[in-house]
């Protein structure tokens, strides 16, 4: 996720900073960082519900391969936030079981 | 492993919607039945199609009354069984574009109320969208059947061949028959890789594959694959009730093409086909093509269905909407798009039951039926002398 | 205890509703699927699949390289319709 002091890499490099929407509430984040790692870094672990155990999920294989972690971004749910970039204005929910029509 | 050695009353071949539905009615009868099954239980197009339960495919009026007892069995094996089989009488609905298919099937509609089928009608634009707000607006309205339906056959036929069990029948996966031998011109056992087992019946219910048994007995069954593709859909918020159709679906144009031994391109045939399972995910497909028994999916067959599915249903486009699956897998086609059911002359105790082409859940559970009949008391319910191998010849 | 352990992580099968498809006869990832819908989920099986191997292997014995797995599809991750529809490709199916 979110790495500020890498022992190899060393100091996360300074970015553009964006303005993301979570459920409403702005955040902001890194330009390019994967959403995951915003929601992380602000303290957000639950990005969804499941539908059949309403049991709630996060991060889990943090590599896009896996689904645990999919939101419902600017309208499309399912979407895994692991591996999407963030970008200024997004709107990002917490997805309730398959998500729902607009 | 040993070698087995076994006897039973009756052998069936083939563990997909027809064999197991027949072991099940004639374990039901008190016989002793053992499946073989070369792959998979539901492994192959009982295992892999739409999962339509629509009526009827075809103005055959025998076939129509099969259906009529598949779907009433579906409803009272779906409380049998522990699985959600998932029946469902969601609609089928075929959108009807221009004039010409408006005329076809309102002429459907009298020839379906003369069989009896009086639900079934035409629908205006309107109505159609009433119906289903989701997809686009067909200009010549629609054909409607409400008490069509479809049904999940992966809980289906895997859930009654549990049953099977429980009722003391043998399900052997994993088994291939290399040779039945007969004696007296009566079949006396089936060799298989893992043992022989000796039988006075031996139920054909290979489907595509029935031409191979066929030949162990000297017989052909003239059943050609034909190869379909569908694609599945994440799951999604209820978006679409029936099952829909659009497009031009000829399958009689498909078995006339088998049957001149055209190339593959020419008997490629497709249509439209959205239908939303009770999980959520889309099935939507379809196109098909003779290929042999290659069961691999094509990259334009995938693009062609995709490109109709958001041709219909637009919003699959607005909502990225993704497919997460794809598969290929065949139906067994004969040449006048009716089955291969019956006794064959000259070989007592074996029967075939094959030649569902793509409507094989539709008539299913009662093809099952009407076979165990035949075995049990020689003769059945419903008259099928019609779909004899015989009228091949 | 172990059996409401989540196998399956997308479709939230537990590990009991696979043992019990297995005692019934299921013998390979492919016959688990059908049964319980492990595998037919988000990820398609990637995440569940070793693991049901595993519990064929707990179950009936059958050693895990030589566990048939289900069949191969594309696509390898989802995919928009809207990004297929339509596309043609010059050999793609070669």
């Amino acid at each position: 996720m979110r790495i500020l002091e890498h022992p190899v890499l060393g100091k996360l490099k300074e970015k553009e900073k964006v303005k993301i929407r979570v459920d409403g509430k702005e955040i902001e984040a890194f330009r390019g960082e994967p959403i995951a790692a915003t929601l992380m870094a602000n303290g957000i672990k639950i990005f969804r519900y499941t539908r059949k155990y309403r049991a709630s999920r996060g991060i889990f294989c943090a590599l896009g391969r896996c689904t645990d972690c999919v939101m419902t971004v600017n309208g499309i749910p399912n979407t895994r936030t692991c591996v999407t970039p963030v970008e200024n204005g997004m709107e990002i929910e917490t997805q309730h079981s398959l998500g729902r029509l607009k | 492993m040993a070698q087995m050695t076994e006897e039973t009353e009756i052998v069936v071949i083939g563990a997909g919607i027809t064999g197991i539905t027949a072991a099940y009615y004639l374990l039901k009868e008190g016989k002793d039945v053992v499946v073989i099954e070369k792959n998979e239980v539901a492994s192959e197009a009982s295992g892999a199609n739409a999962g339509f339960a629509c009526r009827p495919s075809l103005l055959n009026p025998t076939l129509l009354e099969i259906s009529k007892v598949a779907l009433q069995e579906y409803q009272h094996l779906g409380q049998e069984l522990k699985y959600d089989i998932e029946y469902e009488t969601c609609g089928f609905l075929v959108l009807l574009e221009d004039r010409d298919s408006l005329k076809e099937w309102t002429h459907q509609v009298e020839e379906r109320h003369k069989l009896g089928l009086g639900e079934v009608g035409i629908l205006d634009p309107e109505e159609v969208h009433g119906l289903e707000p989701h997809v686009v607006r067909p200009e010549f309205g629609g054909y409607y059947d409400p008490l069509s339906g479809h049904i999940n056959p992966l809980h289906l036929v895997p859930g009654l061949a549990e049953r099977l069990t429980e009722l003391g029948g043998k399900v052997y996966e994993r088994t291939e028959v290399l040779e039945i031998k007969t004696k007296n011109q009566r079949v006396e056992s089936v060799i298989t890789n893992k043992g022989q087992i000796k039988a006075n019946y031996i139920i054909n219910a290979c489907g595509a594959y029935a031409g191979s048994i066929g030949r162990m007995v000297g017989i052909g069954i003239p059943v050609k694959p034909h190869r379909h593709h569908m694609l599945v859909t994440e799951a999604l918020p209820p978006l679409v009730h029936c099952v829909v159709e659009g497009g031009a679906y000829r399958q009689a144009e498909v078995a006339s093409a088998s049957a001149a031994g055209e190339s593959k391109a020419a008997a490629r045939t497709g249509a439209a086909i959205i239908n939303q399972q009770k999980k959520g995910n889309l099935l939507l497909g379809i196109t098909g093509d003779f290929a042999g028994f290659n069961k691999l999916t094509t990259f334009d067959d995938i693009c062609t269905i995709s490109e109709m599915a958001i041709k219909y249903v637009p919003l699959l486009k607005d909502l990225h909407v993704s497919i997460i699956r794809t598969w290929a897998n065949h139906y067994p086609s004969t040449t006048d798009y009716l089955p291969i059911l019956g006794a064959v002359g000259g070989i007592e105790g074996f029967v075939i039951a094959t030649g569902l082409n793509d409507y094989g859940l539709e008539v299913g559970a009662g093809i099952g039926k009407v076979v165990s009949e035949l075995v049990c008391f020689g003769k059945t319910t419903i008259p099928i002398e019609s779909f004899n191998l015989s009228r091949f010849h | 205890m172990d059996e409401e352990l989540i196998i399956c992580r997308c479709e939230e099968i537990t590990k009991e509703e696979i043992v019990d498809a297995i005692r019934k006869g299921a013998r390979s990832i492919s016959a688990v699927k059908r049964r319980t819908g492990a595998g037919k989920g988000l990820c398609q099986g990637k995440s569940c699949g070793r693991l049901v191997a595993r519990i064929l292997n707990e179950e009936i014995g059958i050693p895990i390289r030589e566990t048939i797995p289900a069949t191969y599809r594309p696509p390898i991750r989802p995919i928009p319709v809207s990004d297929l529809g339509g596309v043609k490709i010059d050999g793609a199916n070669d």
